[in-house]
């Protein structure tokens, strides 16, 4: 390494390192290799961490984490789904937002959270079949219908403002496809997003769960087990797909838990859009050292194997890729599990403590060049 | 046949090992039809598999998963916390059990495309024939579409005639 000169953080692109994407040119690819730009790497700067042994700043799972203008950051954890937990930009806990039931400013099952332009917020509440939206005070301003069997974290308001939904509609016209056009209503306009529409009980979950993101003319959506980035315009049109055809990502048909048998199959865990256009990827893969690192404990539901560190079990391929070429920026694999994306520069992980307490870090994304100019 | 080679062979392989055996029971017993005494199916709408304690994996709905019918809480990993979403919905017919959804796999990738409205008679309201779709749908418990087979023309074809 030569020093680092062309030190970029995400979505700023300068020094010729990387090109600003190009508009569509094919409609079917596979993503091109080698990485264009060759002395890039991808590195994560911690920016907090939220968690406590104990009070209020105790987190546990959850889907996602969210940050809005002013840095603060927004999560809802599993074991109090219908509140919001508000953090400082330091980790600080603010406050909680909303409490179980079905009036206004009450949840019951909160699967995403969208921070909109001025600091609205859009709580997509699957207990109460709704997205409320609250100001930035948050104060309840109005509410939608949304379909029950809403995906987590997966959503893409359009340009127009229309919302595509990631959801099982299990209605004749919906069911078998992932993406869902809602009208203001919230009803579902119009059902698209795979040819493939063939699901029973056993494959519905697997084939229709997406991470997906806002695109320039349509939403973006990567299938959980499969590489395959999809344009969908708002008509249920596929307007461009790129295929990742990589060893450590084979397609596969079912998600199964983690299992001593064999290494945990990789995932794709987050889809994001920069400012620029460029498609970021995180797919979770195994560690190398996977197999010394998992337990075994028996739980209501019979014997289940945990990791005893999330990082040794788990690794992240990170990826940026031109959505109009099919070309493969920078890729890089990093030693550690990343759960999702908090806006188009941070993402977000969970690592359990030495004693067992459990912990978020937020990461803030760089790229970072080797090479002199 | 289903036209997706993957779903072709799962069948195939279902068929040559008998997996998916309705074990001799009536077509009938497969399909429930609501009583009038139920209250509905509970269902368990979300569910997560962990692979860290307390810390989510992939969630999942109980229709998705190894049980479609009633009474049944998340069937697939832990269930963290109490869960507020687990209440009756809909009534009670359609299929109660995604192993019977199997065993109509098998039946319908072993008939001619003559057979096809008898078997879908058999099955009452538990399957039907999406004409726009050119699918065959299979309810779940609470009227939810928990199946959707995409047909051949030629089965598209004898269903239409007789629809």
């Amino acid at each position: 390494m030569k020093g680092i000169l062309c030190r970029l953080t995400v979505g700023l692109v300068t020094a010729g390192c990387i090109t600003v994407p190009v508009s569509a040119q094919a409609p079917d690819g596979v993503v091109r290799e080698p990485q264009q730009c060759r002395s890039c790497r991808i590195v994560l700067e911690r920016e907090t961490t939220l968690g406590a042994d104990s009070g209020p700043n105790v987190v546990t799972s959850t889907f996602f984490v969210k940050r809005d203008s002013r840095g603060r950051l927004y999560s809802v954890f599993q074991f109090e789904p219908s509140a919001i937990v508000v953090f400082a930009s330091d980790g600080a806990f603010l406050q909680k937002i909303g409490h179980e039931g079905a009036g206004p400013g009450e949840f019951r099952y909160i699967l995403g959270l969208h921070v909109a332009d001025g600091d609205t917020l859009h709580l997509f509440d699957v207990g109460n079949q709704r997205r409320t939206v609250l100001s930035p005070e948050y104060e309840v301003v109005r509410s939608h219908r949304i379909p029950p069997a809403l995906m987590p974290d997966a959503y893409a308001f359009l340009p127009d403002g229309a919302l595509v939904v990631n959801a099982l509609v299990p209605t004749p016209a919906g069911a078998g496809y992932p993406l869902h056009l809602l009208t203001a209503e919230g009803d579902v306009e119009r059902s698209f997003g795979t040819d493939d529409t063939y699901i029973t009980p056993r494959t519905e979950y697997t084939h229709t769960v997406r991470r997906v993101a806002p695109g320039d003319s349509g939403v973006w959506a990567v299938p959980w087990t499969r590489y395959v980035l999809q344009l969908w315009s708002r008509d249920g049109t596929m307007r461009r797909q790129w295929r990742r055809s990589v060893p450590w990502f084979e397609p596969y048909e079912q998600i199964e838990p983690l299992s001593e048998e064999g290494p945990p199959a990789p995932m794709v865990a987050g889809l994001s859009v920069d400012a620029h256009g460029y498609l970021w990827v995180a797919v979770t893969v195994a560690d190398s050292r996977w197999r010394s690192n998992l337990r075994r404990e028996t739980g209501p539901d019979g014997p289940q194997v945990f990791p005893k560190a999330v990082e040794r079990v788990y690794d992240t391929i990170l990826e940026m890729i031109d959505p109009g070429t099919g070309r493969l920026i920078v890729s890089e694999r990093l030693d550690q599990k990343i759960s999702g994306f908090v806006d188009a520069n941070r993402v977000f992980g969970f690592r359990l403590t030495p004693d067992g307490g459990e912990r978020l870090d937020i990461w803030r994304l760089r790229l970072v060049s080797t090479v002199m100019h | 046949m289903p036209s997706n080679p993957t779903h072709r062979a799962i069948l195939l392989c279902a068929l040559l090992l008998g997996v998916a055996s309705t074990g001799g029971r009536s077509v009938a017993a497969q399909v429930v039809e609501p009583d009038g005494k139920d209250q509905g199916c509970t269902y368990c709408l979300w569910c997560t598999v962990s692979d860290v304690p307390g810390h989510m994996l992939q969630h999942d709905y109980l229709t998705s998963s190894k049980v479609i019918g009633m009474d049944h809480a998340c069937v697939t990993g832990v269930c963290p916390g109490p869960h507020g979403t687990c209440a009756p919905q809909g009534p009670v017919f359609g299929f109660d059990n995604a192993a019977e959804v199997e065993a109509f796999e098998v039946r319908l990738a072993v008939a001619s495309p003559g057979d096809l409205p008898a078997l879908l008679g058999s099955y009452g309201r538990g399957v039907t024939f999406n004409r726009e779709r050119r699918t065959l749908q299979l309810m779940g418990c609470g009227g939810r579409i928990v199946g959707n087979i995409p047909l051949e023309s030629e089965q598209v074809a004898h269903l239409t005639a007789t629809d």
